[in-house]
C-alpha cells in the first residue's frame, strides 16, 4: 500500500511544500496610523528620519520635502527612483 | 507630533527648510541637547548647496527658530551629510558626510566630522577622517555611535576590500587627530552587502546592524552582530538572512533593543505585499536568533516602504515612518502595538 503522502496529487504535494517553505513566524501586533503626511502645508517623504520623543511624550522627526506646490518634476522623478523600484522583489511598480 | 489626549496625535510644522540659503532635503533624524534644542543635518542647501548642520531653538511662544551652524561644501570639509548626529560628553557634535573630503572621485568619498561650539554662538567644523584612501570604505550613509572609551563606530555603504561596504572604528590619538580601522569588510561569499544603517551596542560590547543587500539568498540583506575577538579584531556573525522576500528584504534602517534583549527593525521591501515589514529578532538561547514579523506594510491605505527605524514609547508601543503609501502616497507616521 502506498503511503498516503505519496498518493497525493503532485500539485497538492507541491502546494504543501511551498506553504511549509514560506510559512513565516509572526507575532500578534496591531498597526495604527498616527499621521498621514503629504497634505498641502505638510511635509512629505520622511526617508531615514528616525523619530525621537521629548520628555513630555511628543514625537519629532523630519521630512525630505514640504508643501506639495513647491515640488518640481525633477524632484518627483528623484523620489520615484528612490523608492527602490529595482529592489522590489516581484516586479510590481513602486509608488 | 503631540498626543491630543483622546488617542490621536496633532502635527505641528516647526520649520520649513529651503528658503534662501537655508538647508534643504533632510534625510536623517534629530537629536536634543540638554536644554531642549534640536539638532540635525540637511543633505542639500546651505550657502554652498552641499548641506548644513542646524539648530532649532524654541522661541518661548510656541515657535522655533533655526540657525545654521555649518554650511558644507567649502573646500574639503565634506558634503551631503545625510547622517544623524551624536553628542560626546564635552558637548561636541559628530556626524558623517556621504560625499566630499579629500579623496575619491565624483564628488569625494565622504568624511567623519566634528562640530565644536566656540562659546560665542558659532561652531567650528573639523574633518576627523577622509574616506577613500585605499580600502578604508566609501560613502557613509548613517550616523555614528561612541563606545565607553570614546571611540567612534560606523558603517560605509561602499568600499572596503570587496567594494560592498565596511564597519569602521575611529580612535582619538590624543593630539586632536583620529585613526580609522576597518573592523569588517562586507561582501565575501554569502556575507551581507551595502550597510545603509548605523550600529548599536549591547551591554556586552557587541555591535549590531543591518545590510541592505547580500546574504545567503543572494539579495535581501542581513542582520549581523560584530563581536570583539579579544585580540584587537572583530568577528561578524549573521543573525538572519532575509529570505524569499516574505520575511522582509532590503533593510535600510538600524536596529533597537527592548529591555529583554530582543532586536527590532524595519525592511523597506518584502513582506506579504512586498511593501516592507516591521520585525522582531529574538535570541533562541542557543546562539541563534529567530525573526518574527510584526507587521506587513501596504494593505489598503497603509504606508509603504519604511526606510526609518523604530522607537519605543514608555508603554512599549513602537513608532516609525514610511516613505511612501498612505492617503497621499507620501508617507505616514505609524504606531505598532504588540497584542
Amino acid at each position: 500500500m502506498r503511503h498516503k503522502f505519496l498518493a497525493m496529487r503532485p500539485r497538492m504535494v507541491l502546494a504543501i511544500c511551498t506553504i511549509a517553505l514560506f510559512a513565516m513566524n509572526t507575532l500578534a501586533a496591531s498597526e495604527k496610523t498616527v499621521h498621514i503626511l503629504g497634505r498641502s502645508s505638510d511635509g512629505a517623504y520622511p526617508y531615514y528620519s528616525n523619530l525621537i520623543f521629548d520628555a513630555a511624550g511628543n514625537l519629532y522627526g523630519m521630512t525630505y520635502l514640504w508643501r506639495r506646490s513647491l515640488r518640481q518634476p525633477w524632484m518627483r522623478d528623484r523620489i520615484r527612483d528612490d523608492t527602490r523600484r529595482e529592489w522590489r522583489l516581484d516586479g510590481e511598480s513602486a509608488a | 507630533m503631540t498626543p491630543d489626549g483622546s488617542g490621536g496625535w496633532t502635527e505641528k510644522v516647526l520649520h520649513n527648510f529651503g528658503t534662501a540659503s537655508d538647508g534643504r532635503y533632510p534625510e536623517a533624524g534629530l537629536i536634543f541637547d540638554g536644554n531642549g534644542n534640536l539638532y540635525g543635518a540637511t543633505g542639500g542647501g546651505g550657502t554652498h548647496t552641499r548641506g548644513t548642520v542646524f539648530e532649532l531653538t524654541p522661541d518661548g511662544s510656541g515657535g522655533w527658530t533655526e540657525k545654521v551652524l555649518h554650511n558644507f561644501g567649502s573646500g574639503d570639509d565634506g558634503a551631503e551629510p545625510n547622517s544623524s548626529l551624536i553628542w560626546d560628553n564635552a558637548g561636541n557634535l559628530y556626524g558623517a558626510t556621504g560625499q566630499g573630503g579629500t579623496h575619491g572621485v565624483s564628488g569625494g568619498a565622504g568624511t567623519v566630522f566634528e562640530m565644536t561650539p566656540n562659546g560665542d554662538g558659532s561652531w567650528t567644523e573639523k574633518v576627523l577622517h577622509n574616506f577613500g584612501s585605499g580600502m578604508d570604505g566609501l560613502n557613509p550613509k548613517a550616523g555614528l555611535i561612541f563606545d565607553a572609551a570614546g571611540n567612534l563606530y560606523g558603517t560605509t555603504y561602499y568600499g572596503g576590500t570587496h567594494s560592498s561596504g565596511t564597519v569602521f572604528e575611529l580612535t582619538p590619538n590624543g593630539d586632536g587627530s583620529w585613526t580609522e580601522k576597518v573592523l569588517h569588510n562586507f561582501g565575501s561569499g554569502m556575507d551581507g552587502q551595502y550597510p545603509w544603517a548605523g550600529l548599536i551596542f549591547d551591554a556586552a560590547g557587541n555591535l549590531y546592524g543591518t545590510t541592505a543587500d547580500g546574504g545567503s539568498h543572494g539579495r535581501g540583506g542581513i542582520v549581523f552582530e560584530m563581536s570583539p575577538d579579544g585580540s584587537g579584531g572583530w568577528t561578524e556573525k549573521i543573525l538572519h538572512n532575509f529570505n524569499s522576500g516574505k520575511d522582509g528584504g532590503f533593510p535600510e534602517a538600524g536596529l533597537i533593543f527592548d529591555g529583554n534583549g530582543n532586536l527590532y527593525g524595519t525592511t523597506g521591501a518584502g513582506g506579504s505585499l512586498n511593501w516592507g515589514t516591521a520585525f522582531e529578532m529574538t535570541p533562541d538561547g542557543s546562539g541563534g536568533w529567530t525573526e518574527f514579523l510584526l507587521h506587513n506594510f501596504g494593505i489598503g491605505n497603509d504606508g509603504r516602504s519604511p526606510y526609518s527605524g523604530l522607537v519605543f514609547d514608555n508603554a512599549g508601543h513602537l513608532y516609525g515612518t514610511t516613505n511612501a503609501g498612505s492617503t497621499y502616497g507620501e508617507g505616514m507616521v505609524f504606531e505598532i502595538t504588540p497584542d
